[in-house]
């Protein structure tokens, strides 16, 4: 399935998610119209790896694949998750519901509408121990206090019994994020945590994120479209455009010598190092629609290397180095340059 | 007033009224607020109180053809200031002046004129544009209300112009809002503000729904405006680099107070108060154009402050500083005195309000 193998970590460390070849396409009257085209990328224990990407590039709907949680106008037409070894797409309903929470567990954007609005967050947060653990009613509420004082919620006695609309943006995303690790997964997916959190707010989801890595050795997946947040927190970074993975490695390396030139056009178009009131250097036009998606490389049409092959030849994402891949024909020009 | 016939210029048509730059000096702001106080009556609140302090007290200059980049929080007030500064709501209290006069007190044709000049952006390109008007009705929409600023028979070749200003083609013109992407439909919205040739164009988030790829087309458009136009800018965004790079100056806004404003430069690379220092700390580094390390965009060196706890609510705002129960310098006096204005060493121009300004090594004011 996948064609040159998966970026992210290499051997050495125990891969905790492994995601090969995943093709997702959406059912709409005008007939399936492939969103994620052969996506594959590994996580280590312990690591952090972001899927970087603008809206519409499918890194959404990978994240939504590899949790199940697609859908149902969306399929799955290809690949492989591998979770510990298993590969979850073979799984049938229950034992894949088995899986979330003490195994893979989500994040979500929207904390609000991610939380149920008629329970109090306590019966929430006890909810994964009564069920999965078949804990007491009173050993699970204990457990709940506790996340909710390991998260950072203020008297977690108190609100314990408080319902989600009581809470303040930053508070909900803590709870949402205390529910994901309750059974300690081994593997996040974080969809855009802190996108809708104020400044000072988002630096205090990210900190919390990372001492939960660091404590319990999840392998966190960030999805966001955040270059200096991946900057920041990730060690391993999957750049997507046009439901593709176009460029991997680790972050230092590829943010600061890029090997595909979108990745290099988004880097450039940062405006922090650029003088103030200058030109920024910007990636022509705008990403094409999952339906027009143009032949052969998909930013061809954006990209300041196209040539004739570019048309005719969709470029793998091929190895250029230890740990790195892109998927451009040229990339050895932006190497060279 | 309204019997007033039609004035033989319409080009100008606000040249002869008290709001006219002509008769306004030279050297005075563009635009000058003062002691800005605004509330809500909002339902009853855990504290009882009824009352919103979105504004309280807030003093702001913007200068002919300069950006005055506007940073907060949610909730710090920014947008509603910005819909003051638009008079789409009249301040509890303060002033505002208009190169020297007061719009609210404007009537009929003045108001008309004056609306003209003062014109927006909005955040989201998607929510602001009629779906059914195509891109040369949206931009020629404006002259209904404003009928002698251009001449019936030139309206076309302007739309085109004003097309082409901001980067779209002339062919555009008759396509519809779905047919462009969200950079484009931007465009649109800043071509139709244009339209009306005004002097300041208040952009509320004007690339924060837009992809990074697009964002900078967005602000190169609006940088290569305001060099080829000389309009002013009052650009608010919670986008601390993007401000940066568009602003000549800044203000920061907290729980409904201006707590510092100065010259760019100065306020990103030596913040005299704490909370300015924590908001640019908090905000994730960028990566280098190209290069290793992080460009530093706030110059804030070593550990990163991360603030307590969140902002309060609006509704009970804290005595004194408004600040102080996120801030770790905070003492006695913060929640007694509520702060004054007080310029920094490396200029006058460059003040915070804070009993407590943090203190910059040598070498940090501009030379």
């Amino acid at each position: 399935m996948n064609r040159h193998g998966t970026p992210g970590t290499s051997g050495a460390e125990s891969t905790a998610l492994e995601v090969r070849g995943l093709s997702v396409e959406l059912r709409t009257p005008g007939g399936p119209v492939p969103v994620v085209r052969d996506v594959g990328f590994s996580v280590g224990a312990g690591q952090t790896l972001a899927l970087l990407g603008e809206s519409g590039c499918g890194k959404s709907m990978t994240a939504q694949a590899v949790a199940g949680l697609l859908d149902p106008v969306a399929e799955v037409v290809g690949g492989q998750v591998l979770l510990g070894g298993r590969d979850v797409l073979r799984l049938g309903p229950r034992e894949r519901r088995g899986l979330a929470g003490p195994e893979l567990a989500m994040v979500f954007q929207d904390a609000l509408t991610a939380l149920n609005p008629v329970h109090t967050v306590g019966s929430q947060l006890a909810e994964p121990f009564r069920i999965h653990e078949r804990a007491s009613r009173g050993a699970a509420r204990e457990r709940a206090v506790e996340l909710m004082e390991r998260v950072g919620i203020p008297e977690p006695g108190l609100r314990f019994r408080s319902y989600p609309h009581q809470f303040s943006g930053g508070m909900r995303q803590r709870l949402l994020i205390a529910m994901a690790v309750a059974l300690r997964p081994s593997v996040l997916l974080a969809d855009e945590p802190t996108t809708a959190l104020d400044v000072t707010v988002q630096a205090q989801i990210m900190e919390l994120l990372a001492e939960l890595r660091r404590e319990t050795r999840m392998a966190l997946v960030l999805i966001t479209h955040d270059l200096a947040v991946v900057a920041e927190q990730a060690d391993q970074v999957a750049v997507m455009y046009s439901g593709t993975v176009v460029e991997s490695g680790p972050v230092a390396e590829v943010f600061a010598a890029p090997r595909h030139p979108y990745t290099r056009g988004l880097l450039d178009s940062v405006p922090a190092g650029h003088a103030r009131g200058t030109v920024l250097p910007s990636i022509e036009g705008a990403p094409p629609r999952p339906t027009a998606v143009p032949a052969g490389c998909a930013f061809r049409t954006r990209c300041p290397l196209a040539r004739e092959r570019c048309a005719t030849h969709e470029p793998p994402l091929s190895a250029t180095g230890p740990g790195r891949a892109s998927a451009c024909h040229y990339w050895k020009e932006l190497a060279d340059a | 007033m309204p019997e007033t016939p039609n004035p033989p210029n319409p080009a100008n048509p606000a040249a002869a009224g008290p709001a006219g730059p002509a008769g306004a000096d030279a050297d005075a702001p563009l635009l000058r607020a003062r002691g800005l106080t605004k509330t809500f009556r909002v339902p009853r609140s855990a504290s009882g109180s009824t009352r919103l302090h979105a504004l309280d007290g807030v003093d702001l200059t913007v200068r002919r053809g300069e950006t005055l980049g506007l940073v907060g929080e949610s909730g710090c007030g920014k947008s509603t200031l910005a819909r003051v500064l638009l008079m789409l709501e009249r301040p509890d209290a303060g002033s505002v002046r208009y190169a020297g006069v007061d719009p609210f007190a404007l009537r009929g044709r003045q108001l008309l004129g004056w609306r003209r000049r003062v014109q927006m952006v909005f955040q989201d390109p998607f929510a602001s544009l009629n779906p059914r008007m195509s891109a040369a009705e949206l931009i020629a929409e404006p002259w209904r209300s404003h009928p002698g600023l251009v001449p019936r028979p030139e309206r076309e070749r302007r739309v085109r112009e004003l097309l082409e200003m901001v980067g779209l083609r002339a062919a555009d013109a008759r396509r519809h809002p779905q047919e462009f992407s969200g950079g484009q439909r931007q465009r649109i919205g800043i071509a139709r503000a244009l339209a009306l040739e005004p002097e300041v164009i208040v952009c509320d988030e004007p690339v924060s729904a837009l992809d990074l790829s697009v964002q900078a087309q967005v602000l190169n458009v609006l940088t290569g405006l305001q060099a080829e136009l000389g309009v002013a800018y009052v650009f608010i965004s919670h986008d601390l680099p993007v401000v940066r790079h568009m602003a000549d100056r800044v203000a920061v806004m907290y729980l409904g107070r201006v707590v510092e404003s100065g010259p760019a430069e100065a306020v990103f690379t030596a913040p005299r108060h704490p909370y300015t220092a924590a908001l640019l700390s908090a905000a994730p580094r960028p990566p280098a154009a190209h290069g290793g390390a992080a460009a530093a965009g706030p110059d804030a060196p070593g550990e990163r402050i991360v603030l307590r706890g969140e902002v309060p609510s609006p509704t009970d705002p804290p005595s004194g500083c408004r600040f102080r129960t996120r801030c770790w310098k905070a003492e006695e006096r913060c929640a007694e005195v509520l702060p004054s204005d007080e310029p920094a060493p490396d200029g006058p121009e460059h003040v915070a309000a804070c009993h407590l300004p943090l203190a910059h090594s040598g070498g940090t004011s501009a030379p």
